[in-house]
């Protein structure tokens, strides 16, 4: 049993992905929809258990695969990989209160897409090859496109089309730039790119930007969030689009990492990522101060939240890097108890929530909660994350980072406090549309787990230590 | 410069035009026939882009699978959005998106 056991966590990226993949063809092939939703449920459950157990035996004492393992893990994919699996079982949970909104004959297909989805992105993260992970960006990417055209509102489908559109012209980048890295190193490896004696350091550099610009395209960041508004706005995949962008964003760390091992790329593709990232903080709390719709408010914001993370990621220090995976984090617990707080009120116009405190008690608090931590409040995760990144910038002697910042919480104190505001001071003008059937209470472990996660900022000390050590196995430091 | 280098050279320059004209498609047409099509285009640019550059046969199959993906998809969101809205042009889908919105009442 125990020789089992030890074979199956030697391969326990393939085991994760077989996981969702296996279980995506079985939710599909089952025509009941709550019975389609069931087993989706336990086939992320057991994908996020068997991330969580790699994910521990490799950080605390970096338990080596198999040495014929088909996919590698870094620190990166180590630390992320079990964070968007276990986002992927609860935004699964969470679709069980929505499940009768959807056509009966499209609920096998959503699960199906939202464990095909996971299984892409963390694909990318375990990939060995460029070619693999561009693969897997896409498989996660077109997944993502399609729950968001199958929703039940018309507006899903322009979303999913612009959606369609921007990520295609971003896989040809993704494609032209495997092409360029590949013939400037000699290899499509992941790992040889990082070795390799680079003979034409510009196309490299073009290559990996050529890479890096889609991803970040994917994650929401600004000015590449055309596309988010219209899908975050008009369809309800709010949870699966924020992990999603999340993913995008660990890949593009994954990446970051390895240019930083090669001297010749490190500090144009740092370059690029500083620059995006600015933009993206400041158009992104900008457009989020003035939206009147809650979920284009939480794409805005994540805007927002995504320029703090390529800041940290710029840095391509192990600082810098626990930082990003540190706000990864805190991005992901308040997207979540912002969303499924929200989605305790049927209508996604900011006025909908006005009087919620009186009315949806936990909903309220949940909002509240993720608010204060998108501002970076003490005694909460996203204060952890803000702290890091000022630390890290300050210590690399990037003083202006701290401004990125304290720009994002300033915009966060602005939105969020509009929604605290309308929670807790007012009354509401018009009967609001509430779900009373018995499956809402499927989106209460989310929004409970939400909860726990942004107190984690209360004793933070094993999550600083574990994306220390993630970034310093990404970065080869003691590896 | 040999004949094969000078090919690879010119099969390279197509396929950046092709890359970047079909983004530019892709990212600016009304139309959402041609949005597919500028989507397909930058997709097969990047495949040639990586035959010229030498990429082994199990990139290229890769390279041809993700085009072959998001053409059908693509099929599949047009026949939808005609289903849907009636039209083929994304500016009057938008205006329909925006009289589905409820308005936002002045506080």
């Amino acid at each position: 049993m125990s020789a089992y056991l030890d074979l199956i966590r030697s391969h326990a990226p393939a085991v994760i992905l077989g996981a969702l993949l296996v279980g995506a063809a079985l939710a599909l092939a089952t025509p009941h929809g709550r019975a389609s939703w069931a087993l989706a449920l336990f086939a992320a459950i057991a994908a996020a258990v068997a991330a969580l157990d790699l994910s521990w035996r490799f950080l605390t004492t970096g338990a080596p695969l198999a040495p014929d393992a088909v996919l590698t893990v870094d620190g990166v994919g180590a630390f992320v990989a079990p964070l968007i699996a276990i986002l992927a079982a609860l935004v699964i949970l969470a679709e069980g209160a929505a499940i009768r909104e959807r056509l009966a004959r499209a609920i096998p297909f959503a699960m199906a897409l939202h464990l095909a989805g996971a299984a892409g992105w963390i694909g990318a993260l375990f990939a060995q090859d460029f070619v693999g992970l561009v693969v897997g960006v896409n498989v996660g990417w077109l997944a993502l496109t399609g729950l968001v055209a199958t929703g039940p509102e018309r507006g899903g489908l322009n979303g999913a089309l612009r959606m369609l559109t921007a990520g295609g012209a971003g896989a040809a980048f993704m494609l032209a730039g495997v092409a360029l890295v590949t013939y400037a190193t000699g290899s499509s490896a992941v790992d040889a790119a990082a070795r390799a004696l680079i003979s034409g350091p510009q196309i490299a550099t073009l290559g990996f930007v050529l890479l890096l610009v889609p991803l970040m395209l994917m994650a929401g960041a600004a000015p590449f969030h055309g596309w988010s508004g219209a899908a975050f706005g008009r369809s309800n995949e709010t949870l699966a689009l924020t992990m999603g962008a999340l993913a995008s964003l660990a890949v593009v760390a994954r990446l970051a990492a390895v240019a930083a091992t090669a001297p010749a790329v490190a500090e144009s593709v740092s370059v690029v990522l500083v620059s995006v990232g600015i933009a993206s903080v400041l158009i992104g709390s900008v457009q989020a101060v003035g939206a009147v719709n809650v979920r284009r408010l939480i794409a805005y914001a994540g805007a927002a939240q995504a320029g703090c993370v390529l800041v940290a990621i710029a840095l391509e220090s192990p600082a810098g890097l626990a930082a990003a995976l540190i706000q990864l984090s805190a991005w992901g617990a308040g997207a979540f108890a912002l969303f499924a707080g929200i989605a305790a009120s049927k209508d996604a116009a900011l006025t909908a929530l006005d009087g919620l405190g009186r009315r949806a008690p936990f909903a309220g608090i949940a909002i509240t909660v993720g608010a204060l931590s998108f501002m970076g409040a003490p005694l909460t995760i996203g204060l952890l994350g803000r702290w890091r990144l000022i630390e890290a910038g300050v210590g690399a002697g990037w003083w202006w980072a701290t401004g990125a910042a304290i720009v994002t919480s300033l915009a966060a104190v602005f939105y969020g406090g509009r929604l605290i505001e309308r929670i807790y001071f007012r009354r509401a003008t018009e009967a609001a549309a509430f779900d009373l059937d018995v499956w809402r209470w499927a989106r209460a472990p989310v929004l409970a787990a939400a909860i726990a996660a942004i107190a984690w900022g209360l004793a933070p000390s094993l999550l600083l230590e574990l994306a220390a050590r993630a970034s310093r196995l990404a970065l080869g430091v003691d590896a | 410069m040999s004949a094969q280098a000078l090919a690879s050279m010119l099969v390279l320059g197509v396929a950046l035009a092709m890359l970047f004209a079909g983004a530019a498609t892709a990212l600016t047409a009304a139309n959402i026939v041609k949005r597919i099509t500028g989507v397909l285009i930058a997709l097969l640019g990047a495949v040639l882009c990586l035959a010229a550059l030498g990429a082994g046969a199990q990139t290229l199959v890769a390279a041809v699978a993700i085009a072959l993906a998001y053409c059908a998809v693509g099929a599949a969101l047009l026949v939808r959005m005609q289903e849907s809205y009636g039209v083929v042009e994304t500016p009057e889908a938008d205006k329909a998106d925006l009289a589905d919105e409820p308005r936002e009442p002045r506080s």
